[in-house]
């Protein structure tokens, strides 16, 4: 990210800041997309994002911070959107199959409808997780940092998040699906 | 492994696949937006230190130290002169002032239940809550959501003092201790957690038997709770002063005008997802 953007932006030359949008608005906006599967919420989240970003970008102390800091703001705009649509997201747990799927199986019935139902089971919490990580490819140091939480819970969510991935992944192997509701 | 390896390489694959570009008519209103959206100036210098040499530093230092000194001897004196002062309050929150509260504005709190007065040039809309969690998954400060996502808030007009309001169902089956632990044993804002029921102290709350923790002094924390048990369901109120201490008169004032209506609130209806129930 061009610093020298970013401090302008900071002291209020809304050029600057209109460079800066065009520069971090398509990866933002990438990152909402895939942390809410909704294209409308992600494009409000972003924008909603961009405008914290201006109004908040003087308290900002290090600008060399600024990208983990816009990540930041955008995941709680994700997740005010998420939680604005009031859609109640189900409690699920997915159990494990009696027997586990190969490698071989698994990559070979990969079913993208499942993997996206899979991914809309998790919380936004734990999407932002996968999202940040194997998406963004934030080691996850940094993506406690960004979500303000100990990387413990961080390493908890990911390891929660991918076993239910993979859950969705072998019950497409092996319909039915099994859930149940915690 | 090699299985788990295998999902990652999948996940990461249907990850790549999606929008990448932000659409011209957002950036335009993002854009058109920003003339009229002021930017928040910090109250801290937002400079950095500049090169200073170590005899500056430890000048420097030296002085803070002298001030903070002075300032803890200052407050520890204060307290001194408390002691065998007035006699031990019902409540832990005792107020040092009285806070007259007859031109408090009553409001409601949907839909949790709950109703309290609050100065009338605060904000009762400071900032309303956007989610409301099922029991027994964590609630307020559970799962790493925005802290206050699951309360309404209300506050000053500066954002210096808040109170925050909250409620949820309590499933048959869970008594008081596991509700304590599922909300309150994990982490939780800054350095106010984790805690079990034994970390609060038993008050009331609008003439209810209740729980408070104290954690205003509490360095990292500055909050203080009550939690209430009525109607079935758990209620949580919370203060947030935005400097250590906060104003504890202030706190009690509000929480004599505490009213829980548990008849009142509106829970999210349960999921229909199949499997659920």
């Amino acid at each position: 990210m061009d610093t020298n953007l970013v401090v302008r932006s900071q002291h209020g030359d809304e050029e600057a800041f209109a460079s800066l949008a065009v520069a971090i608005g398509g990866r933002l906006h990438a990152v909402a997309h895939r942390i809410l599967r909704d294209i409308e919420l992600a494009e409000d989240a972003t924008q909603q994002a961009l405008l914290t970003i201006w109004r908040d970008l003087p308290q900002l102390r290090d600008p060399a911070r600024f990208d983990a800091w816009s990540y930041r703001l955008l995941v709680r705009a994700c997740y005010a959107e998420g939680r604005r649509t009031r859609v109640w997201v189900p409690n699920l747990r997915l159990l494990p199959v009696d027997e586990p799927a190969g490698a071989e199986g698994l990559s070979a019935v990969v079913d993208r409808d499942q993997l996206e139902r899979g991914f809309r089971r998790l919380s936004i919490e734990h999407r932002a997780v996968v999202v940040l990580h194997h998406y963004a490819d934030l080691p996850l140091e940094e993506v406690a940092e960004i979500l303000g939480v100990p990387i413990g819970t961080v390493r908890s969510r990911l390891f929660h998040a991918m076993r239910g991935l993979r859950a969705a992944l072998e019950a497409d192997a092996r319909s039915p699906l099994r859930e149940v509701a915690q | 492994v090699s299985a788990d390896r295998e999902v990652t390489r999948i996940v990461r694959s249907w990850l790549e696949k999606g929008v990448t570009a932000l659409p011209d008519r957002v950036l335009d209103n993002v854009l058109d937006q920003v003339p009229a959206t002021r930017q928040r100036r910090p109250w801290w210098p937002a400079w950095r230190l500049p090169y200073m040499s170590m005899q500056i530093r430890i000048a420097l230092a030296a002085a803070a130290l002298v001030v903070v000194a002075g300032g803890a001897y200052i407050f520890s004196g204060r307290n001194a002169s408390q002691v065998g002062g007035p006699s031990p309050s019902p409540s832990a929150f005792p107020g040092p002032t009285p806070i007259d509260t007859a031109t408090w504005v009553r409001i409601t709190s949907l839909p949790f239940g709950i109703s309290s007065e609050i100065p009338p040039d605060w904000h009762d809309t400071y900032r309303p809550a956007v989610s409301v969690a099922h029991s027994p998954i964590p609630w307020i400060y559970g799962g790493g959501a925005p802290e206050t996502s699951g309360s309404d808030e209300f506050g000053d007009l500066y954002g210096a003092q808040r109170f925050s309001v909250a409620s949820q169902p309590i499933p048959s089956g869970v008594d008081q201790a596991t509700w304590f632990a599922t909300n309150f044993g994990g982490q939780i804002l800054g350095s106010c957690g984790p805690l079990g029921m034994s970390d609060f102290t038993p008050t009331t709350l609008a003439g209810l038997p209740a729980f408070e923790r104290d954690a205003l002094d509490v360095h990292g924390c500055g909050y203080a709770f009550v939690v209430a048990f009525d109607g079935g369901r758990a209620y949580e109120l919370s203060y947030h002063p935005a400097w250590l201490f906060g104003d504890r008169g202030l706190l009690a004032a509000w929480l004599s005008t505490v009213r829980l209506t548990p008849d009142n609130a509106v829970d999210p209806a349960p999921t229909d997802t199949p499997g659920g129930h």
